[in-house]
């Protein structure tokens, strides 16, 4: 998989300089907040949330190529650095809680044409939008007792995005100059999928998004360097609901996971 | 097809067909009242969220609305422009009641059964954008939304059985608001026989109602329909149209029913689809 992705990350920066102009960035936050909250149906009483909010390191790739007549291909990448970290519940009383650790995974990839609106430095975009969380949890506390349980569980939602683009260039032939960046897209996921799933809740169908983006840095003509702010939200529904034979929860139907930090990023520009 | 799956496909297939064709307003001056009506929209509200030690879902059967939409926009004298929407359907303009249900996880059986009708009133002010070498227009919205729970005739389950309430007890009807802000695309395809396509997702915070968490969901539109514009001033379009609308607010609010827990009227979490044919009418002046 890794071998797969360098060879693609290869294929683009040695092929796009060739064929039109663009940029490449990459962004990291060694401390970005994620914010996982599950909710939704249990057919026992021993709680209907689940909450984990680790820092994590996270890093972002972004992918801007010039097609004709002022449009471009707008491909970005996000995910985080997961680790296991406490998971808290949420239930009648605090013995009936469900505690544990949990690793939380997120992919978020958005790939969409943007179009430059008319005497404005604004462009809007229309694009589709895939979000992918695994979780693997492990040390469940469920009623008082430790079960000695683990757990692995997955969703993923794939949908279509709008969103608007602007910005001042900054960059002048031969010259240093300062910049900034943002973009702005909501999204609605109308295939939502994951396991494992129990036909629990109600509310078990799509989802929606938003991916925001503001910059700022300083620009050459090849390369620029700048300061961010993301904050992306991903609200998955499936039929979850699914328990472990103790009785924890395994999955839930409503997925809402938030995502926000400061970025430091580093963009090549062809 | 579904109308959700054919409005989708329909917007797609004309954003990136691109017939040759202008913007929607784009080269039309002066300005106009816009008239959408679904006479039978159809609106399905699930709701979820806590009722101990009863349930945790409603099941509700749905219920036929006309939905009303009056669009306006200014007098414009650039390709850029606002208009300000308001969308209201309920029990107000003619909407039908459906049967809500609680079922009892303790017994298995039902714990309360009662008439309820889903409407709303939500206001977009929206920016028109024309896009460069794209006959369509890209929307900034701001909006406010009401959705409004109109609840009768309450059946529930007490420990001597059920209590019920009959058509002339009480009713109960409680609202959900939040702000938001949103983007779209729009397009208008041809000149005296036209297409149109519109698409938008919104989303919302509670800056006023919030308690703990003001995020407060998502609205998704997409629309569709065909038009013939006798004359410049006056068009008539018949369509599609399919809104998705998810909103968290505090549940667990009960109306007093003497001899049982309560009857359930609130929710944490609604999610409710509006679909529907629209018979569409603007008049330019």
């Amino acid at each position: 998989m890794k071998r797969r992705l360098v060879g693609t990350v290869a294929w683009v920066v040695l092929l796009a300089p060739a064929v039109r102009a663009g940029q490449m960035s990459v962004y990291y936050s060694p401390s970005a907040q994620v914010e996982y909250e599950g909710t939704g149906y249990r057919s026992t009483a021993q709680g209907w949330e689940l909450k984990v909010k680790p820092l994590s390191a996270a890093t972002g790739f972004v992918w801007d190529h010039d097609l004709t007549k002022g449009r471009s291909l707008n491909i970005q990448y996000w995910r985080n650095e997961s680790y296991y970290h406490r998971e808290d519940g949420n239930a009648l009383s605090a013995t009936l809680r469900q505690t544990g650790l949990t690793r939380l995974a997120f992919h978020n990839v958005l790939a969409g044409l943007r179009v430059p609106v008319k005497e404005r430095r604004l462009a809007a975009s229309l694009g589709l939008q895939g979000v992918r969380e695994t979780f693997d949890r492990t040390g469940f506390v469920f009623n008082g007792n430790a079960t000695g349980e683990t757990a692995c569980s997955s969703l993923g939602g794939i949908g279509a995005c709008l969103g608007l683009h602007g910005g001042s260039k900054g960059v002048e032939p031969k010259k240093c100059a300062f910049y900034s960046d943002w973009d702005l897209m909501f999204g609605h996921l109308f295939l939502t999928t994951g396991r494992p799933r129990a036909e629990g809740g109600s509310i078990h169908r799509d989802g929606y998004t938003y991916t925001f983006r503001l910059e700022a840095g300083v620009s050459s003509p090849r390369w620029r360097c700048g300061l961010s702010y993301v904050r992306q939200l991903f609200q998955v529904q499936f039929p979850g609901g699914a328990s472990l034979p103790s009785g924890a929860a395994a999955s839930l139907p409503i997925n809402k996971t938030d995502f926000f930090g400061p970025f430091l990023n580093l963009s090549y520009v062809y | 097809m579904s109308i959700k799956r054919a409005a989708l496909i329909g917007v797609l297939a004309a954003f990136f067909g691109s017939p040759p064709a202008r913007a929607a307003g784009h080269e039309r001056e002066g300005a106009s009242v816009t008239v959408t009506v679904c006479p039978a929209a159809s609106i399905h509200y699930r709701g979820e969220g806590k009722i101990w030690p009863q349930s945790y879902a409603n099941q509700f059967g749905g219920e036929t609305s006309p939905l009303y939409r009056v669009e306006i926009v200014p007098r414009r004298n650039s390709p850029d422009y606002w208009s300000m929407t308001l969308w209201h359907t309920g029990a107000f303009g003619g909407g039908d009641y459906g049967t809500e249900q609680i079922p009892d996880r303790r017994t298995g059986g039902l714990y309360q059964s009662n008439r309820l009708n889903v409407g709303f009133t939500n206001l977009f002010v929206t920016r028109h954008l024309p896009l460069e070498s794209v006959p369509a227009n890209v929307l900034f919205h701001v909006s406010i939304v009401r959705e409004i729970f109109k609840r009768d005739q309450f059946a529930v389950q007490g420990p001597s059985g059920w209590v019920t309430t009959g058509p002339s007890g009480n009713d109960d009807t409680n609202e959900i608001s939040a702000e938001g802000i949103g983007l779209g695309l729009e397009g208008e395809h041809g000149d005296r026989l036209y297409a149109r396509w519109a698409t938008s997702a919104n989303y919302y915070v509670m800056l006023f109602d919030a308690k703990t968490d003001s995020s407060a969901g998502h609205i998704f539109q997409a629309e569709a329909g065909v038009g013939y514009r006798p004359v410049p001033a006056f068009s008539i379009e018949l369509g599609a149209l399919w809104q998705y609308w998810f909103i968290p607010s505090q549940g667990e609010r009960r109306l007093s029913v003497p001899g049982t827990d309560g009857a359930v009227i609130s929710w944490n979490r609604q999610e409710t689809r509006t679909q529907g044919f629209y018979v569409r009418s603007t008049y330019r002046y």
